[in-house]
């Protein structure tokens, strides 16, 4: 016998109960997201063609901003007095020094103290400088950091796409 | 899929001279599924593919204290001086040559052909203080880029040879960066055939 043709029925689906998903993911991530502490002053790297990762955590930062200001931060954890908990908190913070071309080793060792107050053994040290910064105030930096033995820094740079490493 | 709803249908109607009949207004019910579908593909594949532009970093490392008295013993024949003046132009000078400019896309070329013909060379990058930072950076990285180049150019020779050879180190560009001088403007005046700019960044 022949079977009678499946009948083919409208399909109506109701997307409320998905958009109600969709909309409650995004909630609980806008509200359990944790940013960074910011940085103090915005900087324009220079361009480069170098390609290595920067560290991740536990690392100083020397700012050096377009107008030769300097910066010496750190993130720590600092302890908070958090009303709403009804004790002190560790809330990781950028502690961070304004200072001069001269004293920039001396502020890296006391930052270097601090750190180790919380178990960080040699940070890493970042120099953020700005691409118009004078060359000589960079050069006072390095020379105060050299003064200090603290010889091994890494530079932060833009990746350049114009300077290919491989070629000839 | 979508569906227009017409009204019920009326008899035929005969369009009147001079009287226009209202249009019918149809219901129009559209289904949304495949724009939702689309949506989440984007953002899926957009989820997945994403790189975000993090910044690099350079290395540095400087030379203890006191270490910087050792380069004045070099043979000048074997001393290329890198300067970089105050106006960020960059001149190159084998030994006590005259300073000649050259552009930062040629600088690895020119430091590469100037190791193969003089593989002690020793180079010395003296910039003005009144530079820019971002002229060191690109000097620096043009040094580096040298370095990769030079040796990837080894590593291939060894692979052909099948192994490295004893007794010979991989390749590592030897530099070091001076404080400018007096002298160093006078050059770069005498080269360029400027009027030498006084306190320029002594």
């Amino acid at each position: 016998m022949l079977k009678k043709s499946k009948r083919r029925v409208g399909v109506i689906i109701d997307m409320t109960p998905m958009v109600d998903i969709g909309f409650l993911l995004l909630i609980f991530y806008m509200s359990t997201t944790q940013f960074k502490p910011p940085e103090q002053k915005a900087v324009t790297l220079p361009m480069s063609s170098s390609q290595r990762d920067l560290p991740k955590k536990n690392f100083i930062t020397i700012t050096v901003t377009k107008l030769d200001s300097i910066y010496v931060d750190m993130i720590l954890m600092d302890k908070r007095f958090d009303p709403q908990a009804g004790d002190s908190v560790e809330v990781p913070t950028r502690e961070y020094t304004v200072t001069t071309s001269d004293e920039v080793g001396n502020q890296i060792q006391q930052m270097r103290v601090k750190a180790l107050k919380q178990h960080i053994d040699n940070p890493f040290l970042v120099l953020k400088a700005d691409k118009d910064a004078e060359f000589g105030t960079i050069e006072k930096v390095m020379k105060s950091m050299q003064n200090e033995n603290l010889l091994s820094f890494q530079v932060v740079t833009d990746l350049d796409p114009a300077v290919s490493r491989s070629g000839t | 899929m979508g569906a227009v709803d017409l009204g019920a249908p009326k008899g035929g109607q005969k369009k009147k001279k001079g009287l226009h009949r209202p249009k019918r207004r149809v219901g129009v019910r559209i289904d949304m599924t495949p724009m939702v579908d689309i949506a989440f593909l984007l953002l899926i594949f957009y989820m997945v593919s994403t790189i975000f532009a993090e910044p690099q970093a350079m290395e540095i490392n400087l030379p203890p204290k006191g270490t910087e008295e050792v380069v004045k013993n070099v043979k000048e024949s074997e001393l290329m001086t890198l300067r970089v003046d105050a106006k960020d132009r960059i001149f190159w000078a084998m030994g006590t040559d005259k300073p000649d400019t050259v552009s930062l896309s040629r600088l690895p070329q020119l430091l590469i052909d100037s190791l193969y013909s003089m593989p002690k060379m020793i180079t010395v990058v003296k910039i003005n203080k009144a530079a820019h930072y971002s002229r060191m950076v690109d000097v620096l990285d043009r040094i580096e880029v040298v370095e990769y180049r030079i040796k990837a150019r080894q590593k291939a020779q060894w692979d052909r040879q099948g192994g490295k050879p004893a007794g010979e180190d991989e390749f590592s560009y030897v530099f070091s960066m001076a404080p400018w001088t007096r002298l160093d403007t006078k050059m770069v005046a005498q080269a360029t055939g400027e009027a030498e700019a006084a306190e320029e960044g002594t």
